[in-house]
């Protein structure tokens, strides 16, 4: 998945406007990034990558980056 | 995962039973401001009915009895009772006992309770039928229901706006010409801390402290004798486990998605439910939900969702199903299975007030 494509796929999750992430952002700072938000990133990263994403990595994550991160193999 | 295949048993029939205290989940979605909304359309809950001062046992009871009736077995035919419940009456003793008792069922019977929750109906499915297969027996009652919203906090979303109440009664017997039933079943207890009451038992004893409610993660209000849930763990292990769970019971009945009339599992959250399905490529119309009327009734869940979308074509044809459970333990089990057509008498609603006393 490229990084666009991850980036709108996480603003729909969050119901943001498409291109109001960069990636820079503190998860701590992103509108609607909750436990609920992290249930639909799991469900994302597993249908998208067929990767099963750790709860464990996810908490450790600091910024979107960090998530982008975590749909690589 | 252990496989076992049982020959010459036959679900005769089943029953379910709620309180008749259905209760919107916006009601109490309100507490936790736009977040309950995006819980609850999560969740899919609409109501659940909530038990009050009711006992799991109570509601197994009312079913148990109307089952009974259904199907005129007399009670003093009953081999076995089985009574599957996380929210027994007491420590001890065994609630199978006492429902042993208020139902009037014969000396000449065993009795025995297992603790089990999401994969729990299933477990007792599989181990009433090897008491009629391996134990010669003749007639089993497997009695699954528990009332978990009496120990979800009202305060913490994780759980508030998800389980309802809910007992279930299956009956079981000899037949020589049953279809077998295929079942594949599993436990991986790393999950333990994931879903889990931590006081209240014999490693952390209840104490003035433990009952304290007190802020938690993401603001959730709870005490160590609540319910605690870790929904992304469950999800992840679910993602896991369920697929190949799925392709295994298939595979040891040797059908294919095509062949399963209806794929029946416990309904832990539509959201769940509704990636998972997407994810093994089952059709959504295959997919018994009984989410939005009753939410999560842990081991009843299944007979429940069974009796709401299938009650009809149960009670005149035979149908090939695919029941599974998994969650809490973490534990799971499935079951491949040809059924009807059987008895299944109308849903019981039991007051809040009803008297529990034989």
């Amino acid at each position: 998945m490229t990084k666009k494509e991850f980036l709108t796929l996480l603003t729909e999750i969050l119901e943001l406007p498409t291109d109001s992430l960069t990636g820079a952002e503190p998860l701590s700072e992103v509108e609607g990034w909750d436990s609920l938000a992290v249930l639909n990133f799991i469900a994302m990263v597993d249908e998208h990558c067929g990767i099963t994403v750790s709860p464990k990595r996810i908490v450790d994550c600091k910024t979107v980056d960090d998530l982008y991160a975590l749909t690589k193999p | 995962m252990a496989a076992s295949t049982i020959s010459n048993v036959r679900i005769a029939g089943l029953a379910n039973a709620v309180p008749r205290n259905a209760r919107p989940t916006d009601a109490d979605a309100a507490l936790f401001g736009v977040d309950g909304a995006k819980v609850v359309a999560n969740s899919g809950v609409v109501q659940r009915s909530l038990a009050g001062s009711l006992c799991a046992s109570d509601l197994c009871f009312a079913a148990a009895r109307r089952l009974l009736t259904g199907l005129d077995w007399a009670p003093d035919t009953i081999d076995a009772i089985i009574f599957v419940s996380q929210t027994p009456d007491y420590i001890l003793p065994a609630t199978s006992c006492s429902l042993h008792g208020r139902l009037g069922l014969s000396k000449d019977c065993a009795a025995f309770d297992v603790n089990l929750g999401c994969s729990g109906y299933v477990y007792g499915l599989w181990t009433a039928s090897l008491l009629i297969a391996g134990g010669n027996l003749r007639r089993v009652l497997l009695l699954a229901g528990d009332t978990i919203s009496r120990i979800s906090a009202p305060r913490d979303r994780s759980v508030a706006l998800l389980f309802g109440d809910a007992g279930s009664a299956t009956a079981l017997e000899r037949d020589d010409a049953a279809a077998p039933l295929m079942f594949v079943l599993g436990t991986d207890g790393a999950g333990e801390r994931a879903l889990i009451v931590p006081a209240g038992g014999f490693r952390t004893p209840r104490t003035p402290e433990t009952a304290v409610r007190t802020e938690r993660e993401n603001g959730n209000i709870r005490s160590d004798e609540d319910l605690y849930m870790n929904g992304a763990e469950i999800f992840t292990f679910t993602l896991r486990e369920l697929p190949p769970l799925i392709q295994s019971v298939l595979s040891a009945a040797g059908w294919g998605l095509d062949a399963v009339d209806s794929f029946v599992f416990h309904q832990a959250n539509l959201f769940m439910l509704q990636h998972l399905a997407k994810r093994m490529r089952i059709p959504l119309e295959k997919l018994a939900l009984a989410l939005s009327e009753y939410g999560n009734t842990s081991c009843a869940s299944i007979p429940l969702a069974m009796d709401h979308c299938l009650r009809d074509t149960l009670r005149t044809r035979d149908s090939k199903l695919v029941l599974a459970g998994f969650g809490v333990g973490f534990s799971w089990a499935a079951v491949a299975c040809r059924l009807g057509p059987c008895v299944i008498p109308e849903l019981t609603y039991v007051d809040l007030d009803v008297p529990t006393a034989a």
